[in-house]
């Protein structure tokens, strides 16, 4: 095994170096060039374009009303949302400037033959990188300019006054996915000023534009609007229950009625982790959605990968309803009570998982502090011991006590690590549901095979 | 903009640390570089009030570490430069293997094994940087140091 001393002292003689030093002060305290406005937009859009931090609350909200066995329900609510499946975002490279169709200035074309037509054509993510746009907003948006045409003009300067007092511009900006601004268009009016930056910090290309009309109201009001996605009956639950589809069409007749915005404000039971709202899951292949609603207020997240240790959140939005009817939540709570039912899909994907130890490894297991690495023989024990196992969802709100195995494993070809689980006398936790086994004595029978 | 003289602390006091872990996680010295300079800039935009210096710490390295994510994104759409352009790791031959068999695991093992074995980090602080469970963390690091022995081993003994 390695000496991990050989790592920190490796480690520790990775330096900047003097002339990196002077550069990166020199970068922060030199005077900006005429720009800055500009250029401000740019730092604050990185620096916006951040996961916002209630949904950790909200993630803890979820977990406990689960774990209660209360209000958690698995509805499929969404649709097949195409901005945010990578599958179906535009193959098309962003052209560079030496490419992008050339206009000389003062000739009039219809917007989807010049810069910012190409701009469009790709997934732009958000406005000012202050909220990621959906698919129905991008749509909407497309919409908007496809009947535009543009008239290519003069450099101009974007007026200090349409900045707040710390920099952040009120116009719409709509940046080029990703939130790294290599591209960005800003519309104020009925121009547009479309700036091209290659590299975070390389050099940067103008184009402005005149449009035949003045859109920046109608853009700001797509922006600010945001509409929730919508049921398709396609995915399947998670985590112990279904939705009969009843139950989906009025939540989905509940949703489709409503407006919202995107909030500001985190409510108390969201920001405390408390049991409040209703939490929605749904599961689509490698995704994970999540909705956790509360009083007026909708986390929306998007997880990349099933639930597992080290899961990725690709996307996660507060909204607000801003209609006038209130308590949204209990509605879907009273919906979710009469319509759902149990269901056994986890407790089946968990024994079908540590059945094939062709492709899941159990490649660790912890008492306490106490760590167990498992021979081959071991792991074919454990897994014949599991999967022949009859597993019933535990409905008490009581969490177990008692010494407790927990069992690391991951997909044996890319490491992938799965959701540990727990071994508690004859209960198992399985992605945070306990399940009964009909061996009372699986607790003694797991540590004989570890001690074996 | 700013003072040269807060910068300059906060280079001198930091920059070392932040391109360590910027290093560590995007292999690419410039890059790395560009990442600390922009997790400065942010620091004198949006840092809040911070309660000591290590709250402060953490806050640059998490920073650090979205602004990584941010161009491993961008990378992807973008050729970027080998793990061949690293020119910056330590001279002796020892040093180099060891940092470059870490910089070839995967990003998780990568950042949990630097934030405790080259940073000091306990289990516990680590977990709330990175927004995880310790029992994660401690995986992460479990596998991590199985992985780099593993590697270390194949590649250079």
């Amino acid at each position: 095994m390695m000496n991990l001393n050989k790592l920190s002292r490796a480690g520790e003689k990775i330096r900047l170096s003097d002339d990196a030093k002077k550069r990166i002060i020199a970068a922060c305290t030199q005077k900006l060039p005429d720009n800055a406005g500009e250029y401000t937009d740019i730092v604050m859009t990185v620096e916006r374009y951040k996961p916002r931090p209630f949904r950790r609350f909200a993630a803890i909200a979820a977990v406990c009303v689960l774990a209660a066995g209360g209000t958690a329900a698995a509805v499929s609510i969404i649709n097949k949302a195409p901005d945010i499946s990578s599958s179906s975002r535009s193959k098309q490279q962003f052209a560079s400037p030496s490419t992008v169709l050339s206009d000389t200035i003062g000739t009039v074309s219809p917007v989807s033959e010049t810069a910012i037509g190409e701009f469009l054509a790709n997934d732009f993510i958000g406005n000012g990188g202050l909220q990621s746009l959906s698919a129905t907003q991008r749509e909407n948006i497309r919409g908007l300019f496809a009947d535009l045409t543009a008239t290519e003009t003069e450099p101009f300067s974007i007026d200090s006054s349409l900045y707040t007092e710390d920099g952040v511009c009120t116009f719409p900006v709509l940046q080029y996915n990703g939130g790294d601004c290599n591209s960005h268009i800003s519309v104020i009016g009925d121009t547009v000023k479309y700036t091209y930056a290659y590299g975070l910090t390389g050099q940067k290309t103008y184009r402005y534009y005149k449009l035949d009309k003045n859109i920046e109201a109608e853009l700001k009001q797509i922006c600010d609007t945001h509409f929730l996605f919508m049921l398709d009956g396609r995915f399947y639950p998670e985590w112990g229950y279904d939705i009969d589809q009843t139950g989906r069409d009025e939540i989905n007749a509940l949703f489709n009625g409503l407006h919202f915005v995107e909030a500001e404000d985190v409510p108390t039971g969201l920001s405390d982790g408390t049991k409040d709202g209703t939490a929605l899951f749904l599961r689509d292949g490698g995704k994970l959605y999540q909705i956790n609603v509360l009083n007026n207020y909708v986390g929306f997240h998007l997880y990349t990968d099933t639930i597992k240790e080290g899961m990725r959140e690709d996307l996660s939005i507060l909204y607000k309803c801003t209609d006038s009817e209130p308590k949204m939540s209990d509605k879907l709570a009273a919906i979710v009570k009469e319509h759902r039912h149990m269901n056994n899909v986890v407790a089946e994907d968990f024994q079908s998982d540590v059945a094939n130890t062709d492709k899941y490894s159990i490649w660790c297991v912890t008492e306490g502090e106490k760590e167990y690495q498992l021979t081959e023989q071991q792991e074919k024990q454990l897994s014949n011991l599991f999967k022949g196992l009859t597993l019933t969802l535990r409905t008490s709100d009581s969490v177990p006590s008692g010494p407790e195995f927990t069992f690391y494993y991951e997909d044996r070809e890319d490491c992938n690590i799965k959701c540990p689980f727990k071994v508690c006398g004859n209960l198992i936790k399985v992605s945070n549901l306990w399940f009964r086994a009909n061996d009372t004595e699986l607790y003694q029978k797991v540590q004989d095979i570890l001690k074996g | 903009m700013q003072e040269n003289s807060a910068v300059e602390r906060i280079v001198e006091k930091y920059g070392d640390m932040l391109y360590r872990l910027c290093l560590i996680m995007l292999c690419v010295p410039a890059d790395a570089e560009d990442a600390v300079q922009e997790t400065v800039i942010a620091y004198f935009r949006k840092a809040p009030d911070f309660s000591d210096t290590e709250h402060e710490k953490a806050w640059l390295i998490t920073v650090a570490r979205n602004k990584c994510r941010s161009m491993q994104r961008f990378r992807k759409r973008h050729q970027a430069l080998g793990e061949e352009a690293l020119e910056t790791v330590p001279q002796d031959e020892e040093s180099s293997h060891i940092i470059e068999a870490l910089m070839s695991l995967p990003e998780k093992y990568r950042l949990a094994l630097t934030l405790h074995y080259i940073e000091g980090y306990k289990v516990d602080e680590i977990a709330k940087m990175i927004g995880r469970t310790p029992s994660a963390v401690k995986m992460q690091l479990s596998k991590g140091r199985e992985l780099l022995g593993k590697k270390y081993k194949e590649e250079y003994l």
